[in-house]
């Protein structure tokens, strides 16, 4: 079995994998518990960093995203202007013939993935056995083969975790209600 | 505006509230109490519930505020709603409970109840089901199921409530205003310094299979007036993971116990110290006579880390006694004397009722935490 490397689950769990390695490494953590687990901890990460940001204030985000795609825009157009020449123009069929191949290798991606997948053996012997709870940035969750229920608290309250038997506890006021508020999640 | 304009209003006002629904078939809530229950279920806010991908699977947010009134006629303390979603984690339970209340008959109260399912993108509409484990009075008599032990945790809550207020009303009495305010401030501080643990835990076998394991005594810590002692313990360490902790106790006492659980303090190579947990012991066959032995087993495999994910290099084990019930159902916690020991009142989280108070201080000031605590 050859795992995805590092710098693939990372991307993979940004959201910044190619289709292609999105659809390998899905494929991988499906059945590898021990990549499954890096995932999780890359994403817990990156929302745990998105939790410590602070926009400055006066700046419109928006805008300057807007201002950003429209720049970016421009470059390109200026671009195809730079590259039209009159040879290119009698050659423009090259183009989909070299889109035609890369659509059926998607396709082809697509359909792969789409189909079901053998029975999945029983998680190797290193990989969490049964229900696993666990806390995340922001909230506490019970998980077994992927599926999760996670009880979520705010990023901002100042939380206290224990573990007792088979549960573990969240308690933090709760700033709207103003009350004690004490999640749980067990794993019996 | 027109006829036509009107209509067109109305079917964008009925498409935006259908919207704001938790689409059936994606996730959907539902709310059991029982028909005698002292809590009727006044109303549901569902707002801000959301759908999304995540790689090859489908998260659902359920953000939900409920108004529930206290429809007997005593006074409730606590309540303890379970949340079910067997679709997602079959056999995996969750809970949210909030001690510390006064609400007196016919008066009304918000729960939050915010939640996600992360499920595989193929698989069908989850259906989560929030129902009622408990609901404690003032005379802590007891109203529900009580699946999930909420009848004994939330008294824990209630006592621990009942001694830090009396604790607090015997300073105010004492030193006067200036020397509450004090106290309050020590507490936060405490609370600030508290360092934060992450706690992974599986309920057999090991969380991952990093290095080898090593067998650790436990230390253990003297709490005055505890009815056990406990005598021995081991667990099986390794790296930032312990598993298979085995604590024996005595019963020193002259009642039989039932329950009783076994704070679980880690200390790194570093020399700091961390609350981790506790080892609870219970089950029908428990009935620890007077003079008897009895053994605690946590057969869960616990990971640590320190946020934000640093691991925690288990170096040495202790551990104390933090509460025993009896057989009659009466419950021993630690008294604030033997919370005034540093280490403990260190590594201690503040009970429920220390954080509502002193977050009431930080909020509304001094002035408004003496009224409250005149109230009892």
């Amino acid at each position: 079995m050859r795992h995805p490397k590092e710098a693939e689950l990372a991307l993979y769990a940004g959201g910044e994998a190619s289709f292609w390695a999105r659809a390998r490494v899905s494929r991988h953590v499906r059945w590898c518990a021990a990549c499954a687990g890096l995932v999780r901890e890359f994403r817990g990460l990156r929302e745990w960093t998105r939790g410590q940001e602070e926009l400055p204030e006066g700046v419109d985000w928006v805008q300057l995203a807007a201002e950003m795609k429209a720049n970016i825009r421009v470059g390109l157009a200026a671009g195809q202007c730079i590259e039209r020449s009159p040879e290119a123009a009698g050659l423009r069929w090259w183009r989909p013939a070299l889109v035609l191949p890369v659509l059926l290798v998607v396709m082809a991606g697509w359909w792969l993935q789409s189909w079901p997948l053998p029975a999945v053996p029983a998680a190797a012997p290193a990989a969490p056995e049964g229900l696993v709870v666990r806390a995340n940035p922001g909230s506490i969750e019970v998980e077994q083969n992927g599926r999760a229920l996670a009880l979520l608290h705010p990023r901002s309250a100042q939380v206290t975790l224990s573990a007792a038997g088979g549960s573990l506890r969240a308690r933090y006021v709760d700033a709207e209600t103003g009350y004690v508020t004490i999640s749980h999640v067990y794993t019996q | 505006m027109s006829t036509r304009n009107r209509l067109l209003v109305l079917w964008c006002a009925g498409a935006l509230a259908l919207a704001a629904q938790p689409s059936p078939q994606t996730g959907a809530f539902r709310i059991n109490f029982p028909a005698d229950s002292p809590l009727t279920l006044v109303s549901a806010d569902w707002g801000e519930s959301r759908t999304s991908a995540l790689g090859g699977a489908l998260a659902i947010e359920l953000r939900t505020a409920l108004i529930l009134r206290n429809s007997g006629v005593r006074r409730i303390r606590g309540v303890t709603l379970q949340v079910l979603a067997q679709e997602v984690a079959p056999g995996g339970k969750a809970s949210v409970s909030v001690p510390s209340l006064d609400v007196r008959a016919g008066e009304t109260f918000p729960v939050r109840i915010d939640l996600r399912l992360l499920q595989p993108l193929r698989s069908g509409g989850a259906l989560v089901e929030v129902g009622l484990d408990g609901v404690l009075f003032e005379d802590l008599s007891f109203y529900g199921p009580d699946r999930l032990n909420s009848r004994r945790i939330m008294t824990v809550w209630e006592l621990e409530a009942r001694r830090d207020r009396q604790y607090l009303k015997s300073v105010l009495e004492a030193q006067g205003p200036e020397g509450l305010r004090k106290e309050v401030v020590a507490s936060l501080a405490r609370q600030g310094e508290r360092a934060g643990l992450d706690v992974q835990m599986a309920r057999r076998g090991r969380v991952t299979a990093a290095g080898a394991e090593q067998e650790r005594q436990f230390a253990f810590l003297h709490v005055p007036g505890a009815p056990l002692e406990p005598l021995s313990g081991v667990a099986q360490v390794s790296g930032n993971e312990a598993r298979g902790a085995r604590l024996e106790v005595l019963n020193r006492s002259s009642r039989p116990v039932r329950y009783f659980e076994i704070g679980w303090i880690i200390r790194d190579r570093q020399g700091r110290e961390f609350l981790a947990g506790s080892v609870p012991a219970a089950g029908p066959a428990l009935r620890l006579a007077p003079g008897q032995k009895a053994v605690a087993v946590q057969d869960a495999a616990l990971r640590l880390s320190q946020r934000p994910g640093q691991p925690v290099a288990i170096d040495a084990l202790a551990g104390f006694v933090s509460q025993v019930e009896f057989a009659d159902g009466q419950i021993w916690i630690p008294d604030r004397a033997a919370l005034s020991d540093a280490r403990l009142a260190r590594l201690l989280p503040a009970s429920p009722e220390e954080l509502r108070l002193t977050d009431l201080y930080r909020k509304k000031g001094l002035a408004a935490l003496v009224a409250e605590l005149k109230r009892f």
